[in-house]
């Protein structure tokens, strides 16, 4: 109700006498002229008792109090609000967290379809912008080298597990998400050979019902291998980690969506089926604890590491958002002298992710990825650790460009989740947390999940998948390197500006 | 399902199913009562001038009404139907038919304003009517 705020005094006034009015004349003319009149009379009757509610009776909303009925259009229009702005307002490239042409990108490829695009980039080109440095003798891709990453090298373990793509689909919980997103999620990543974080939900049921490789995530509330304290449960995890299609273990100690803060996972997402799964109640928002309760320093942490990778004996990463590059390096220091290493580290960006969290720390917690990553990467080699383990990164990385500057900056692969909902479907809504998503991705409501169809949607994650390592492929070549490996920040442009620089970060 | 609904006792669950049922029934009874033509339907109709479109006009109003309430999901907006058509009969007996089944009329009404009320919280343009 801004701008001409006298007017729309004057045009309530008038508005709310009129319903009277009318009211009062169908009414006559319904009795004395035809009965069909009455229709109206009715109608009119209606919105002179509502407008009497909003003006005398509510108190709680001073525009209905002071304009009536046409004050609700206020409610209308706000509610309608996000929709009119990304469907008729919103510029294509100023969309938040995804902008369309990103998207387009995405639905492209999980469609299958050619997302070349002419006449130059929408962009915002300028030189303030992390551009990747090509070669004057591109690689022929006949020579590129196929990829592969091997986890739990390092300590030559048994159960080593081979990345032989460079993507992964990250956490993401059943409960965070619905079963039928989890089951096309899952069979995408099967049909990709890709796998899959679980997200620190409890048990993986439905992840496990598709067979495709598993990361299994361990949250500080340790949903699924908890004994009745909330502490670690051996045997649980144990039986768990010998499924299998269970691959990796990851502990998370914070995400990027909430760093600092336990997982949330509001009441209305909580059906019998996710509260069985936890061993939580329904009807309340089920809120982790911000720390493992066995990892109360650098000692501990490490000491919980080796305990975890003994119990399992597999690969086992942790995943963590950067807060401070000096705790990092008291950890790194700790891990050093005990020569205990996670199998890999991985480093959510402070951008926020998928998860339900607060605004303030969605907006304004946690060093965003590519800075933590460089940080990580420098602060592993100079400590002359680097080898001990791979990194992975996080955080808004849905294409093959934005993985060829992480992986520039030391990644070793990367995770995406919403790269992956979007190939699901997903049309940013920013519904996750109200179980109202409108494409049935992260809803329990049957009636939305109906709109998801598991063999379809499966096959574009798989596309997904396979077009952004396509392309990923191809820009290897034109950087002029023959694997990932290759990659270094001497591969990208940084602007001077840029915390990135060189020069501000030595 | 109603705010109340799923926060209810299973003595308000109760209570809201019953007023289900005797509004909907109601409303059913009315509306059959029009598509068949019966002596009273026939002659109400007769003096309010609507004819026979105009009988089973309301008597397919007054059946969706009936529908919309029985089923939970959209029980405020079958009451606010209901509501709509039983002011539109309490005129006309006011005003052109006599008194007869004045109270039958408003009994349908008072059964829609209570369910319109439990499930005030399922339609934005009803949920701040009674916000205090």
């Amino acid at each position: 109700m801004t701008g001409g705020t006298i007017g729309l005094h004057g045009l309530s006034r008038f508005t709310n006498r009129m319903i009277v009015v009318l009211a009062a004349g169908f009414l006559a003319a319904g009795v004395y002229v035809s009965f069909w009149f009455h229709f109206l009379t009715v109608f009119f009757i209606l919105l002179t008792v509502m407008n009497f509610f909003y003006r005398h009776v509510q108190t709680r909303h001073a525009v209905l109090r002071n304009f009536g009925i046409l004050g609700q259009a206020r409610y209308v229009i706000e509610s309608v609000g996000p929709e009119l702005r990304q469907y008729l307002f919103a510029s294509d490239t100023e969309e938040r967290p995804f902008n369309r042409h990103e998207r387009s990108e995405v639905y492209r490829k999980a469609k299958g379809i050619d997302s070349a695009v002419s006449f130059g980039s929408q962009a915002a080109y300028d030189s303030l912008e992390i551009k990747i440095r090509h070669s004057l003798y591109p690689t022929d891709s006949a020579e590129l080298e196929p990829f592969r990453l091997v986890l739990g090298e390092e300590r030559g373990i048994a159960a080593r597990y081979t990345l032989t793509k460079p993507v992964m689909i990250s956490a993401m919980s059943f409960g965070a998400l619905g079963e039928p997103a989890v089951r096309a999620l899952g069979r995408g990543a099967g049909l990709a050979g890709i796998p899959m974080n679980t997200g620190e939900g409890g048990y993986p049921k439905h992840h496990l019902a598709e067979g495709c490789d598993l990361i299994f995530q361990m949250g500080t509330a340790k949903f699924g291998i908890r004994d009745t304290d909330g502490r670690l449960d051996e045997e649980q995890l144990r039986a768990l980690a010998g499924q299998d299609a269970v691959k990796m273990v990851e502990i998370k100690f914070s995400q990027g969506a909430k760093p600092g803060k336990g997982g949330l996972l509001p009441k209305e997402k909580i059906t019998r089926e996710i509260s069985e799964l936890r061993g939580v109640p329904m009807g309340r928002d089920v809120i982790s604890p911000p720390f493992h309760d066995e990892c109360r320093d650098v000692g501990s942490t490490v000491r919980f590491i080796r305990r975890v990778q003994d119990v399992t004996e597999l690969p086992v990463g942790i995943k963590t958002c950067v807060g401070s590059f000096a705790e990092l390096r008291t950890l790194f220091e700790e891990m050093k002298s005990r020569d205990v290493y996670p199998d890999y580290i991985s480093i959510d960006g402070g951008e926020g992710g998928t998860g339900a969290a607060p605004k303030a720390y969605i907006d304004g917690f946690g060093v965003p990825l590519l800075p933590a990553l460089h940080g990580v990467q420098r602060l592993l080699r100079e400590l002359g650790i680097r080898d001990r383990m791979k990194l992975f990164a996080a955080g808004k990385l849905i294409s093959s460009y934005k993985w060829v500057v992480a992986m520039s900056l030391g990644a070793d692969a990367v995770y995406t989740a919403r790269g992956f909902m979007l190939a699901l479907g997903c049309i940013q809504t920013l519904q996750c947390g109200n179980n109202t998503c409108p494409v049935g991705i992260t809803t329990h409501d049957p009636i939305l999940q109906r709109g998801l169809v598991i063999e379809d949607k499966a096959a574009r994650v798989a596309n997904y998948a396979q077009g952004v390592v396509h392309d990923f492929e191809a820009l290897l070549c034109s950087v002029g390197v023959r694997s990932a490996r290759e990659l270094t920040i001497d591969n990208l442009y940084i602007p001077p500006a840029s915390i990135l620089a060189r020069e501000a970060l030595t | 399902m109603t705010e109340i609904g799923k926060r209810s006792t299973r003595g308000v669950q109760v209570l809201l199913w019953g007023v289900r049922i005797a509004t909907a029934g109601l409303l059913g009874h009315a509306a059959l009562g029009k598509f068949t033509g019966t002596e009273h339907a026939l002659e109400m109709f007769s003096r309010l001038g609507l004819g026979a479109s105009g009988r089973i006009f309301i008597g397919m109003i007054e059946m969706l009404a009936a529908l919309l309430i029985l089923s939970p999901q959209s029980t405020v907006y079958g009451a606010f139907l209901g509501l709509g058509v039983m002011i539109g009969a309490i005129i006309a007996h006011l005003t052109m038919i006599g008194l007869e089944g004045l109270a039958h009329a408003t009994l349908v009404a008072v059964g829609c304003v209570t369910l319109l009320y439990i499930c005030r919280q399922d339609a934005s343009f009803l949920r701040n009517l009674w916000d205090r």
